[in-house]
């Protein structure tokens, strides 16, 4: 979807993330590291971050690979819709848990005493603080998250969605898992054409913006058809790979490259460095 | 009418008494048929009369609910779709192209796209990369070859799920419904090129109710009546000739009009080339 887009919320986001999964199958402007060694750096950082526990070292790590993608010249511009959106929902999810309620603690801050007729709910809770252990979990969590994005950013602009899956086959991924990934991949895309027909066909016969009530009705409705047009998808685009001759068992994917160079080894040494590094210090 | 149990090596399909149901409703009922090599078949009926169930259970995608279907003399049934040699065979021998081409499409650039069939059927990459590019300038896509297919026009996917079916240069070409959603410039495109396909032996059945272009696509029509059972088998020119019996099948209608004082009926279809007053 190129050009301008209508100004209500919804338009924008489908747009939004539309253009990201397009631009996500460019290959023209990528460093091009091999898909495999792309792959094993990509996990080795992920699982680096989840070992993690210090705040400050996650956030020491995301300042690195900033600065990483910066010698790389990753554009990670184009991801930024993705990363709000996974922000402000990681921000919610950690958001609870800085309360006593939560996460005992020594008290930070009070924020309102718990009224007489809720304390049954937690007997020994007077009284509502932020505390300190509640921070640093909530920091912790929301810290990985964007640290995790960072690291799946930096990739996926060294190497398009696809060739990392024939990557990952290379690493000796079970075929058929990889094919309903990229199968899954591909289709996201005609299933957001289909939620923004959906939403246009909406716009026509709305004269003006409906209430929370009946956008939430709206949705509803959409997820239902939504499913039933993936289900029905999902159908023909498996008798279409049928007729065109796949066995599942023995997909087979695109060769990924010729194999690793000086520069990809060097690529996944310092990825394993780094996080060995974090993980030591 | 042609011996329905006579199978010689010239056939391509033999169907005896097929019906399919989904679940209890009737798409196909007691069709029996026989298409020879060579044949350009077309599969005429209104929507819903069961063309693209028999074009998918020609193609093995669908199994009968009763009755048989047997193709190059063997049957199309869980045995033999479960044997490697035969799957490879038939897949490389007969493709299918289908109505909407975003099914047909998976991968992130034509290329990718055109090198999908090539690749299953365990072809080397040098291989794969020639079959593609002769595909890719049959089609005329040469220059579409780096987009992703999500991005191409109505018509440039057709071309494009075309030129991946041809990629395994099948001796069959199963078409259902292909110039829906095709310009009239790529319909004359298409049309030139199951011409070319036929003149070169090619077997070619093409479901359609545009009856303007059966002529051009055509010899032999098979046309399945809103009971889905065969109402007729006879050449294209017949058929179209049959009013009678285009209006028993619903694939054209009779429409009243007044000339001056005079109330006119006549049978009517839009572009249809007979269709004058």
């Amino acid at each position: 979807m190129s050009g301008r887009t209508r100004h209500d919320p919804v338009s924008r986001g489908l747009a939004a993330i539309e253009g990201v999964t397009v631009r996500l199958a460019q290959e023209s402007d990528r460093a091009a590291v091999e898909p495999r060694c792309a792959v094993i750096s990509l996990i080795w950082l992920i699982l680096t971050a989840t070992l993690i526990h210090s705040p400050l070292k996650l956030l020491l790590m995301g300042v690195l690979l900033l600065a990483a993608a910066g010698v790389l010249r990753a554009d990670l511009r184009y991801l930024a819709p993705v990363w709000r959106a996974a922000a402000i929902v990681a921000a919610l999810l950690a958001f609870p848990s800085i309360f006593n309620l939560i996460t005992p603690g020594s008290d930070l801050m009070r924020i309102i005493d718990i009224p007489a007729g809720w304390r049954s709910l937690h007997p020994n809770l007077t009284v509502l603080t932020v505390t300190a252990e509640g921070l640093t979990v909530a920091s912790r969590f929301f810290l990985r998250v964007i640290v995790c994005l960072i690291t799946s950013g930096i990739i996926l602009s060294l190497q398009t969605p696809r060739k990392l899956m024939a990557g990952l086959r290379g690493l000796g991924v079970p075929a058929l898992f990889i094919s309903v990934m990229a199968l899954m991949y591909r289709y996201l895309i005609v299933l957001l054409r289909y939620a923004a027909e959906l939403h246009r066909a909406r716009l026509s016969r709305s004269p003006a913006r409906g209430g929370i009530v009946s956008d939430g009705k709206w949705a509803s409705v959409s997820m239902g058809i939504m499913f039933k047009r993936s289900f029905r998808l999902a159908e023909d685009m498996h008798m279409a790979m049928l007729s065109r001759g796949v066995a599942t068992d023995e997909y087979r994917f695109v060769p990924a490259s010729a194999g690793p160079v000086t520069g990809d080894y060097l690529f996944v040494g310092c990825s394993l460095l780094l996080g060995a590094l974090l993980l030591l210090i | 009418m042609p011996d329905m149990n006579i199978t010689d090596e010239n056939t391509v399909y033999h169907t005896s008494d097929l019906s399919f149901k989904y679940g209890d409703k009737t798409a196909l009922d007691s069709v029996s048929v026989r298409i020879r090599k060579g044949e350009r078949v077309a599969l005429l009926g209104a929507n819903a009369s069961g063309k693209s169930t028999l074009l998918a259970l020609m193609d093995g995608l669908l199994l009968p609910s009763s009755g048989s279907i047997k193709v190059f003399g063997r049957e199309l049934c869980p045995v033999s779709l479960n044997d490697r040699r035969f799957v490879r065979h038939f897949r490389s021998q007969v493709a299918i192209l289908f109505q909407n081409p975003d099914v047909q499409l998976f991968s992130d650039t034509v290329r990718d796209e055109l090198a999908f069939v090539p690749l299953q059927l365990g072809l080397s990459w040098p291989e794969v990369r020639e079959v593609s590019r002769s595909a890719a300038e049959i089609a005329g896509i040469t220059d579409l070859m780096d987009r992703p297919p999500h991005t191409l026009s109505g018509g440039e996917k057709k071309r494009v799920a075309l030129a991946s079916m041809l990629t395994a240069d099948p001796s069959v070409i199963l078409l259902d419904e292909p110039t829906t959603g095709m310009d009239p410039r790529t319909q004359h495109w298409f049309i030139e090129l199951m011409e070319e396909f036929a003149a070169g032996g090619r077997t070619i059945i093409v479901s359609t109710h545009d009856l303007a272009l059966l002529p051009e696509l055509a010899d032999r029509a098979l046309v399945l009546g809103e009971d889905h059972r065969i109402a007729a088998d006879a050449d294209a020119a017949g058929i179209l000739a049959d009013l009678d019996l285009l209006l028993s099948v619903n694939l054209i209608h009779e429409h009243t009009h007044r000339h001056g004082m005079l109330k006119h009926t006549h049978p009517h279809l839009h572009a249809m080339p007979y269709h004058s007053h």
